[in-house]
Parts: C-alpha cells; structure tokens; sequence
C-alpha cells in the first residue's frame, strides 16, 4: 500500500463540522476526461450521519442504493448511518471519469470501479488516523460499522472521532479490496432508499419544482417532424386569463402562462400555419418499405467469418428464412417531459429531470454561449427515465422560453407532446438466412438490418456523426453463437422523425430475431433448443453455464397442457472483457378465450457477475416483463402523413397490473465476475421467449412485434 | 366563486370552472403529491379521494368540486404517521420511480374499503392505476398485505 501526494482522496472539514470526502482519479486517454476529477463524493456530520452524494440518475431504477451499498461495504461505514442521498452537480466535465449520463446499467458497472476504490481507501485513511492518535501500527487495528478497534487494547474511535487528523494524513491510494466473503453490505437485499418520501407524495420530481414568480411555458411543436413555423396567430389565445406571453421558438410557438390550464387552453386557441417539410408524405408504411429495401441494397456489409453468402446460394442442405418487422416504440415515462429553467443576465439555474446532466449542462452553455461557472444544472428525481431522458431537447427548450420570455418557466409537456415528440426506438425490418448442412449443424448465418438511423440524435453529442453513433441502432445483429461463416449487411435512414435509446436499445430487436430463428432451428432439427444453444456456446464458459441452469429448470418444470413455452438467450460482451453478460429465459404462454395471448410463467436464468442487490435486480427483472408485456402486445407507434398517430395511454395502452404474469423464477448466478446492473439488459431475451412460444401455440410464424393475437 | 374542504382546510376558487380538480391541487394548494401523467384519465397518477371515493382528478373540473372534500396523499401523513397502506408499500419496497405512487395508494385505500379480502382477480380487473416501472408484483404482494392489516382493524 502506497501513501503519496497522488492520493484519490481528498477531505476537508467545513465550518460547520462536517468532513467533506472528495474522490480524485487520474485522466482517462477518453476524451471526454483528459483532466484529472475531483468530486464531492460523501459528507460525514460531526455526529457521524452520512451523506452520499449520487452522480447518477435516481429513475426508480435503484442506483443510488447500490453504489452506496458498495461504498459502504469497502468504507466499513454503518449503513444505519446514511442519513441521506444528494444530488451531485453538474459542474465541469473534466471533473469526471466519463460523461456521466445514467443509462445502460452504468451506475454499476462504473460504479463497481471508483465506489469500492473510495470506500477501501477511506477506510484505510480512518485506520492511519486512528493508529496516529494510538501510535500503534495501522495494520494491527480492524473496521466496523463506522468503528475504528485496536484488538490489543480494545481502544476504539468511531469515524467521526478521527475528522481532525484525517485531514492531516495522506490517504493511501490503493488500500486492498474486499474479498467476496468479506462483504457486509454488496449482495444483500437492501430496500431502496428514499421510499418514505415516494409513497407521502413528499418526494420532489421534476414537475414539481415551484418557487415564486415561475411560470407555466408549454410549446406548440410541429406535428409532422422536422416542420417549420410559417406563421402563427395569437390573438385568440392572448385573451385567456392567465396568459403571459406568447413568443415563437426553435422548435415552434410558446405559451407561457401563470399555470398549467392557461397555458393548454391558449395553447388549443393557438393558430399556426406550417410548413411541414418533407416527411409530411411519409408513413409507417413507407418508411418500411425503404428499410426493407435496405435489405437487398445495404449501404454497408461485410463477412465476420468465413464465405455465408456463398455458402446459403448453394443448392444442399436447409436454409431458414426469417423476415422481422419492428414498428416505433416509445417511452412513455410515467412523469412526461418537463424542465425549469431560469435564465438571467448574469446567470441560469435549471431544474432538469434529466438522465444526462453533463451533457445536458454543456449543451445549455453552447447554446447560451456562457461560461459554465454561470449555470447550475439541478436534477431532481424523475419519474421513469427508460433512456428518453439522456436527451437534451427538454432542456434546451425550457432554457430558450426562459431566455427569450425572461421568464422563470416550468416548461411541461403534455403526454401526448410526449408521446408524439419522443426519441422513438427505431423503427426497423430484419432478415436473417441461416443454413443447415446436411447434419442440421448451422454452418452459415446472413444478417441484414434496416433501420432508422439514431445516430444523429445519439445522446452524447460527439458522436452524432460517428459510425460508433449508430451503433445503438443495430448493436446486438452479430450473435454470441459460434458459426462458421456469418455475413452482416446494415443500411439506415435519416429522418425528422427524432429517435433513440429505449430500454435495452437495439437488442430488443436484433437479438429478438436471432432467438426467434435459433427455436425454429430447433424445431428444424428436432433438437431440444436449449441443448442446441449450449451446443453453440460451448466456448464460452459463462455463457454455457447459463444454458445449462436454464435446461435443468426446464427438465424439471415440464410444461404444463394447453401452454406452449419459449427460450431465449441474451448477451453482451465477450469473454475476456469486464463488459459481458448472460441470460437465459424461458416463458410459458397460454390462448385466452379470445384469442389472445397470456404469459403464464417466467423464468430468468442471468450471470450478469456480482448482484449489488438482489433485492433491486428481482425487481429490474420483474419490471422488465411489464415493459416487455407492453411493446409486445401495444406499444406500437404508427406514423401517417408524417405524423406520429398515437397521443396518450388510450391508444397506447401500457401492462397494468393484471397484464403481467404472477409466476416469475430468478436464479441469479453470481460467480463474482465484474457486476453488470440489469436496468435495461432483460429486454433482449424476454421477447423472444414470449415470442417464441407464441409460435409454438399458434403454429404461425412471428414477424416482429406487436403480437395483438393469435391466428 | 367556489369552495372546497381539501384536507380538512377550507379553500376558495374564482379561476375558470373547467380547469380539472389536479391543477387546483399541484398549483393552487400547492400539494404537489398527486401527479399529472395523461390528462385524461387512463393512468390514475392523479387519483384523489373525493367525498370518500377514489377518483382521477385530471378529468373533473373545478365546476363539479364545490362543496366537496377532497383527501390527496398529503392527508394521509398529515400528522407525521403513515397510513397502514403506505406502510406496507415501504415494506413491500414496492415504489421504483415512485411517481404514480401516490395514486396507486389512494385507489388501494379505497378498492380495500370495497373488497377487504381481495382475491388475485379482484386486483387485476379493479386496480387499473398504470406503473410503467412494472412494480406490480411487489405491489399485488402490499396490497394482500395491507388487506390482512385492514382486517386486523388497522384503519390509518
């Protein structure tokens, strides 16, 4: 263990008493961290009651409990101590280890990494400090629960004793990490924090933050995407009572008024004459067209491995076609769009529900063109997130009625702007030719996708013209299954129409389409489909053992009549990386009397490397099926004449309490790997499996979602 | 000129009678606990109870609420305890996002008050409140409970 100047840590008491705990870390070679950051990472009162400062996103999703549980497992606090969670600030992104957006499960991933650091050298830092007031070795004396004990002696400090000479000591940089065994706090069931607040109604979102003075703004947007204001007609609408200002925006006409109803009724009175642009001649039904012409006129293509076109035009063996269609999906966050903002001469404070607050902070500075010191990004905790809310746009909008009106705004969106102005997951067609040699073994794989393309909308600025930009578009095409040769194609639209990530991103459709054609291979080859998905993971370990869990559950669960079950594998990563995880999944669907569908049981088989809270990952899984439930029966947008057709809840109806099944089995592997999160993972494989067995119950063939009823 | 009881405490309204009963309550009384999620009645986000009963106060307009008492979340806390329903939501970790919670427990409150033993099926065709963090499985687990606590005679 070395103590040098190049410490990560840094404290500091305050006037008032209370230790502030900085986390510092060397720059990154990504760009987006070349300098070293130093944030406020805890604060400890002189009675010993931390605070844990959360730089991630609070969405429902569980990040905060979890990193906090990592840190105060490494840190030996006493977890009956936390006495709360705080937001951190958006400052400067140079003070960060990466761009600090909440989403694809990064809380844990990352989190794993810097939260375990600070807490093992913390509490290294309080056994020097307490060793110098002793003079006795460091290494002699143990921690617990926020207590510092010299077993010689039986001396003890609590943490709160040592705050005058933990400032004075150089704290170690790379104190040793628990091991698996030694953990108290990782791997147990902790409820998630902040619950009392969420069920008083005291817990403060983003539509809710109220002060003096603040206006209502709501926006008239185009209804076909990408149109333009021509001209627009307030006279009507300035006569309703409680209407402030009506002013013309980037994205359309504002009202800003003293409350919500005066703002949506000057808003209805609002005359606006567009000019629609281009896409007003486009249709769910076109676009489909030309993506599916992308399947036989890629724009991109190359071979993985091996020769599969070569091999698939040859005229032995079976080949298996399968052509996918996948319509828009969107968000629909519990909590619409909304956003605060008050701008002034000298300065900007905003109130953003956002999942993006670095990006979301750079972006307003850019646009106001000022210097960041002169803007304060709060976020508040948001209802729902699913990715919509790693986008700027609500932000920047609010900031632009702010400026412009000079008002202070709460800027709401309504849930049908919600619904009709949403970063969508793209809509896209798939077609998948796998062949089989003459012994049913796959010997060739040829993918081709077409989708509308996210790239330019990416979430993260700096790549909205990368290639990198579009891979949340068709992540997830390659499968993990070994095949000899694999040929890939992929071409991609541009459109006004705005889209982006969702829960899962692309999985939910490209691995969609390969589990749906893995069970059809089997049902091919009357191969018993989790036997020939292990046969095709055999070289990956983790993956295989998945597999296998799945299989003896399945042995011993036989299906039950009038039911017909499907399987699912679900992966990112590769061996050899910290990045990887697997799932298997396996669903039970019955025919209700009127022709529809109903998932009877679930089960979840998932190595995603060490569980934080299995308590949290039960319920991500159990959330994910409701999610799931809703794109697959419903969740369709449609778009007609360049406008997005579905506005709210009655026509795009979402899983209520009786939509999901009440049998759900997690076995959760946790074989120590690198942890993973569940957040948004489970979408890939639980589709399928659902899918997968409706096939089975209706002997037709699946073509993508929605599934509104059996044939 | 309309009056109404809300949580106890008389409150008077001049604006436009059309203006449902949740924007007199987030802006007016500032009791910002029931929430906006559709405008129209589908998601129960802003469920309140009205003279007892519980309802979506996004579609009922200003006109239709004088004279009337109206309980929102707030009320159920109101003297620093929780309600045996918000009790047995934390224990049952049931709120993920959390945002339509308020409303899930103002319909819970009521539907036990209609079905004290509530089967399976009850819930699924009477407890239509939306959560799209799917936290229905903890939920349907609060709910039995809370049934047994109302049983026991736990009445706040």
């Amino acid at each position: 263990m070395s103590i040098s100047r190049r410490s990560f840590l840094k404290t500091a008491l305050t006037a008032s008493g209370t230790l502030m705990i900085y986390a510092v870390a060397p720059p990154l070679a990504h760009a987006i961290a070349t300098k070293a950051f130093a944030l406020p990472f805890l604060e400890m009162d002189e009675n010993g009651g931390i605070t844990y400062i959360s730089y991630r996103s609070d969405m429902g999703q569980g990040s905060p409990t979890g990193q906090a549980q990592m840190l105060f497992d490494e840190m030996d606090a006493d977890w009956n101590k936390l006495v709360a969670v705080k937001e951190g600030l958006a400052i400067d992104r140079d003070y960060y280890q990466d761009g600090l957006a909440t989403v694809g499960a990064v809380s844990t991933f990352l989190g794993w990494k810097n939260h375990r650091r600070t807490g093992a050298n913390l509490r290294e830092g309080f056994k020097i400090s307490a060793a110098g007031r002793w003079q006795v070795p460091s290494e002699r004396l143990t921690t617990k629960n926020s207590v510092v004990t010299d077993p010689v002696t039986g001396k003890t400090f609590q943490y709160h004793d040592l705050f005058d000479t933990i400032t004075d000591v150089f704290l170690p940089a790379d104190a040793p990490l628990k091991s698996k065994s030694q953990a108290t706090l990782i791997g147990k069931p902790i409820p998630q924090l902040r619950s009392r607040e969420r069920v008083t109604g005291d817990a403060k979102y983003g539509m809710d933050v109220n002060f003096p003075g603040l206006k209502v703004a709501m926006i008239e947007r185009s209804p076909v995407s990408g149109g333009k204001v021509n001209n627009y007609d307030a006279e009507d609408a300035l006569k309703i009572k409680g209407v402030v200002d009506i002013i013309e925006v980037s994205n359309g006409v504002a009202i800003i008024a003293d409350g919500f109803w005066a703002a949506k009724k000057a808003r209805d009175a609002l005359k606006i004459e567009w000019d629609n642009g281009d896409y007003e001649t486009q249709s769910s039904q076109s676009i489909a067209a030309q993506l599916k012409d992308m399947l036989d006129n890629p724009m991109e293509s190359k071979d993985l491995t091996g020769d599969a076109k070569t091999l698939i035009a040859e005229d032995n063996g079976q080949i298996l076609t399968g052509n996918f269609s996948f319509p828009f999906v969107a968000h629909a966050t519990m909590e619409p769009m909304n956003c605060t903002a008050w701008v002034t001469d000298e300065k900007c404070e905003i109130w953003a529900p956002t999942q993006s607050k670095l990006v979301a902070l750079e972006e307003v500075v850019k646009f106001l063109d000022r210097n960041n010191q002169d803007i304060n990004l709060h976020t508040t905790l948001m209802g729902g997130g699913f990715g919509r809310r790693a986008q700027e746009d609500f932000v920047i909008e609010a900031v632009e009625v702010s400026q412009k009106s000079g008002h202070p705004v709460k800027l709401i969106w309504t849930r049908e702007d919600d619904m009709r102005h949403d970063y969508y997951r793209p809509a896209c067609e798939l077609r998948i030719q796998a062949k089989l040699d003459d012994e049913n073994k796959l010997i060739a794989w040829d993918s081709a996708i077409g989708y509308v393309n996210p790239g330019p909308y990416h979430f993260i600025p700096e790549i909205r013209e990368l290639h990198f930009g579009r891979m949340i578009g068709f992540a997830g095409q390659e499968p993990a299954y070994k095949i000899p040769h694999q040929h890939y194609s992929q071409g991609y639209l541009d459109t006004p129409m705005t889209v982006g990530i969702l829960r899962g991103i692309s999985h939910g459709y490209t691995n969609f389409s390969v589990e749906v054609m893995i069970d059809r291979m089997a049902a091919l080859g009357n191969r018993n489909p989790l036997e020939l998905r292990a046969e095709l993971l055999k070289e990956n370990p983790r993956a295989l053992k998945v597999m296998q869990a799945l299989q003896e559950i399945n042995t011993n669960n036989p299906v039950q009549k009038e039911m017909a079950r499907g399987y699912a594998f679900a992966f990112e990563g590769k061996p050899g990386i910290d990045y990887q995880y697997y799932s298997g999944h396996m669903a039970d669907v019955s025919k209700t009397p009127d022709g529809s569908w109903k998932v009877e049981k679930v089960w979840v088989v998932a190595d995603h490397g060490r569980v934080i809270n299995p308590n949290g990952f039960t319920r991500q899984i159990q959330s994910s099926i409701a999610f799931a439930m809703s794109m697959m029966r419903s969740g369709v947008i449609t778009v007609k004449n360049g406008v997005v057709e579905q506005g709210n809840f009655d026509d795009y109806p979402v899983s209520l309490i009786g939509d999901v099944p009440k049998n759900v089995s997690i076995k959760l592997l946790d074989n120590g790997a690198h942890p993973m999160g569940c957040g948004e993972k489970m979408q890939a494989g639980i589709q399928p499996a659902i899918a997968n067995a409706i096939e089975k119950l209706s002997g037709e063939e699946v073509t993508g979602i929605p599934i509104r009823s059996l044939l | 000129m309309i009056t109404l009881n809300v949580n106890g405490k008389s409150l008077s309204y001049d604006g436009d009678e059309d203006m449902p009963l949740l924007w007199f309550l987030r802006e007016n009384a500032e009791l910002t606990g029931t929430k906006y999620g559709c405008g129209i009645g589908q998601c129960g986000a802003c469920t309140v109870h009205i003279d007892g009963e519980a309802e979506r106060s996004c579609t009922i307009p200003m006109a239709e609420v004088g004279g009337t008492n109206i309980s929102t979340i707030e009320n159920l806390s109101a003297n620093g305890g929780l309600h045996f329903v918000q009790r047995v939501w934390i224990e049952e970790d049931v709120p993920q996002c959390g945002y339509c919670q308020s409303g899930q427990i103002m319909a819970t409150i009521t539907f036990l008050e209609k079905f004290p033993n509530p089967t399976d099926e009850d819930i699924d065709k009477y407890h239509t409140n939306i959560c799209r963090c799917g936290s229905y499985d903890n939920m349907r687990k609060a709910i039995h409970k809370a049934a047994k606590l109302q049983a026991e005679g736990a009445t706040s």
